[in-house]
């Protein structure tokens, strides 16, 4: 093993904390869209103030992963962004779309406007994940990279990405709501999301069969998906039983060993079809400066992490959480 | 047009939009934590309602700031793709750092902005510290890389892949230290001199004059701080330039002819073909005497650079002019300001300094960018200087002017956006008699 697969093995502990973080903030955005019944208002201030503080950190982790891939992997790096270039610049567009309309909106006053800022937000909340899983499918199948966004096995992909965002963002909620009435709004789209999810994954896979032959036959790809199924299962038991801390959990480590088993299950192999990591890594210096870097970087970063997360962790104790007598104070109106 | 200049054309539009973001999320985390301190320090309730109120625009700022510094991360790859294939190992550690700086940024910014009334004063202060921290390293970095593409360290190839056998030494860059004096310097200048005309067009409204004199006696001392260093940087860095990138210095100023006591031309329009400068007025040995220190300096001019790695003069040479002017203005504003301040002993309050304020206001962003483009068009032909033409880093993708157009589109509207949204902010400030609207904000947030 050699540094390279160290590079490899961090950008995809990024790949993590951002599905974990971000995608969870995207899915935030499906449920904004979503919001409906008679706490529509309290649904969507609850997804406000859950992703307002830790949004932007959340999405550094795109960036770093992305930093990470064209400094220690530049040939791979060229050949992901020139094939996935129409997928990569609409996830550009969205990503700016969500960040600053949900900023937007925090700060208008005018409802009318307010209303289409959220509209905007949540809508390239939902295109951004979607195109994710897709990219993610069209890494991992056989034939050589290209924005092949029409194929069965993207598509599914790109849903079943959606779908678990979604899910990730309900069963945290559970922990954010302030009112038992929230929290089961919340306790049901966990459990919708969750059985997408797993309809999705399905499809994916008899998808796959066809065009991902080597992901399934792999041992990382099937044991990632026996391990999946088990956790995905295991999170709607959870969920079902009203175990929130548990049911977050549980949805933690089933969107966790869906993409570190999407990397086992690449290996070597960066870009299909013949791309392998040693081909394109960068030479042994600039690797471990990287990961010097890293070291040091991670240093800084995950006590500051700490903080942001402890500060801003919902407030159970007290029984109140943050803002909440202004929530409270819209509820009950559409 | 051809795909080079498309994507040119767009890089230079997700740049020029960016630098004005990302130049506010270098300043306004200095002017915050100048306000909290100086609220601590005097006890005067208007330094920390001017906190409270300016910590909204930096939450909008900042947001456009870091997803349209996304996009530029991005475009590197989609518009730029050899350039990341044959040089991402020489730039890439640099970006990382910059991530790392990024990322300590936006979260302190998040415990900043959203943990006012969650966290400790002690620990708030020190988020608003490391958010000013990293964002002025953050910008540091991004100035290493462009110091690289300016003048590159002696690179190793792998076939024609370029690496550096120490990656660290490329925070060692020769224009490295001089860069990044001036263009954290700028923003700075920039923030302080934007917030100066905020509350010069609020003050000249009339209502609550205190405030905005609290707020003005806090962006003053930076502004003209600033405003003063940027000629003395700007110095160093034509120094720097003048010796060591004569392609540059040969466009900005219009510097045809390698010679001793080489004029300075203010102004003018550079023929290529003739070589000379019409209508300009060319102060002799001028150039000799900023660039070289003496009248007899020799300083190497596009003559001795092949003709076809010139940049393009004429527009080069009027960027330089631009950023020249307006700096030179900010900065007889600034030493004008300062000298009223130690005489009288408070800073200067009536409706013509208010207006000259507001034009200041203008003149500052308009310096950034206009430096800004003497930096990249002094390049050209090259990304990275000697080593790879644009034309050859760019993208051969399809369809370019469409997402040229969407691009556009966005920004547009995010400007627009943000510009409307700020006036909101500006108003709502001017309207609130006192702190309640703002208790009641940040209770909702």
């Amino acid at each position: 093993m050699g540094p390279e697969h160290v590079v490899a093995a961090v950008m995809l502990a990024g790949l993590v904390l951002y599905v974990l973080g971000g995608g969870a903030d995207f899915g935030g955005g499906v449920w904004d869209l979503l919001a409906s019944g008679p706490r529509k208002k309290a649904q969507r201030a609850a997804i406000e103030r859950a992703i307002g503080p830790v949004w932007e950190a959340n999405h550094v982790w795109f960036v770093f992963v992305f930093v990470l891939l064209f400094a220690a992997f530049p040939p791979a790096f060229a050949r992901v962004t020139t094939a996935l270039f129409g997928p990569l610049t609409l996830y550009a567009i969205g990503l700016v779309l969500r960040g600053s309309a949900f900023t937007f909106r925090h700060y208008e006053e005018a409802e009318a406007k307010r209303r289409r800022f959220g509209a905007l937000f949540s809508a390239a909340s939902i295109v951004c994940p979607f195109l994710l899983g897709e990219m993610g499918a069209l890494l991992v199948r056989d034939a050589p990279l290209a924005a092949d966004m029409t194929s069965p096995f993207a598509i599914a992909g790109g849903v079943f990405a959606l779908a678990l965002v979604a899910t990730l963002a309900a069963t945290y909620l559970t922990l954010e709501a302030d009112d038992e009435a929230l929290r089961e709004d919340f306790r049901k789209r966990a459990l919708a999301s969750l059985v997408v999810a797993g309809v999705a994954s399905w499809i994916a896979m008899l998808a796959g069969r066809a065009e991902a032959k080597g992901l399934f036959t792999h041992l990382a790809g099937g044991g990632t998906a026996v391990v999946a199924s088990f956790l995905g299962l295991a999170s709607l038991l959870l969920v079902w039983q009203r175990k929130y801390v548990l049911a977050r959990i549980g949805v933690a480590l089933l969107a966790t060993s869906v993409v570190v088993g999407w990397g086992l299950a690449k290996g070597e192999l960066l870009v299909p079809p013949d791309m392998t990591l040693a081909a394109s890594k960068a030479h042994p210096a600039t690797l471990r400066v990287l990961l010097v870097s890293c070291a040091i970087g991670t240093l800084v970063l995950f006590p500051s992490l700490w903080l942001l997360f402890r500060v801003f962790a919902p407030i159970r104790e007290s029984g109140r959480a943050p803002g909440g007598p202004s929530v409270r104070a819209t509820t009950d109106e559409a | 047009m051809d795909t080079t200049t498309i994507a040119r054309a767009q890089m230079g539009l997700s740049l020029a939009f960016h630098i004005v973001f990302a130049a506010f999320g270098v300043g306004l985390p200095l002017l915050l934590v100048l306000a909290d301190r100086r609220a601590k320090v005097t006890g005067d309730a208007r330094y920390e309602l001017l906190a409270r109120r300016m910590a909204k625009g930096t939450a909008i700022l900042f947001a456009v700031g870091a997803v349209s510094g996304t996009v530029l991360s991005l475009e590197l790859g989609l518009l730029w793709p050899e350039l990341m294939r044959r040089f991402g190992e020489v730039v890439g550690p640099l970006f990382a750092l910059e991530g790392f700086a990024f990322f300590t940024e936006a979260i302190f910014l998040g415990v900043y902005l959203y943990g006012r009334e969650r966290v400790s004063p002690r620990v708030h202060f020190f988020s608003g510290v490391m958010v000013a921290i990293s964002g002025a390293l953050s910008a540091a970095f991004v100035t290493v890389v462009n110091a690289i593409m300016n003048e590159p360290l002696p690179v190793l190839w792998d076939g024609d892949r370029a690496y550096l056998e120490a990656p660290l030494a490329a925070l060692l860059a020769p224009s490295a230290p001089t860069q990044i004096l001036h263009v954290v310097l700028s923003c700075y200048a920039t923030t302080a001199f934007a917030m100066c005309g905020v509350h010069a067009v609020l003050w000249l409204r009339g209502r609550e004059r205190d405030f905005h004199r609290a707020a003005l006696s806090l962006a003053l001392p930076l502004a003209c701080v600033a405003g003063l260093a940027m000629p003395l940087s700007g110095d160093l860095s034509a120094k720097h330039v003048s010796q060591h990138q004569p392609w540059k210095v040969g466009a900005m100023e219009a510097h045809y002819e390698t010679s001793k006591c080489s004029p300075l031309y203010v102004g003018g329009i550079p023929d290529d073909a003739t070589r000379t400068v019409h209508y300009a007025i060319a102060l002799p040995c001028g150039l000799s005497i900023l660039g070289g220190g003496s009248p007899s300096a020799e300083i190497v001019g596009l003559d001795r650079v092949p003709r076809g790695e010139w940049p393009p003069v004429a527009r080069t040479h009027f960027a330089f002019q631009v950023m020249v002017s307006a700096g030179s203005v900010l900065a007889l504003v600034s030493a004008g300001t300062l000298v009223y301040r130690f005489r009288r002993k408070r800073w200067p309050e009536d409706a013509r300094y208010m207006r000259v304020l507001v034009l200041c206001a203008f003149l500052a962003p308009l310096a950034m960018e206009a430096g800004w483009l003497v930096t990249e068009w002094g390049r050209q032909p090259f990304v990275i200087r000697g080593l790879l033409t644009t034309a050859d880093a760019a993208t051969h993708a399809e369809g370019l002017g469409p997402r040229m157009f969407a691009f556009t589109a966005i920004y547009l509207f995010l400007g627009f956006t943000v510009v409307t949204l700020l006036f909101g902010l500006f108003r709502a400030s001017g309207e609130a008699p006192s702190g309640a609207r703002e208790e009641e904000a940040a209770h909702g947030t």
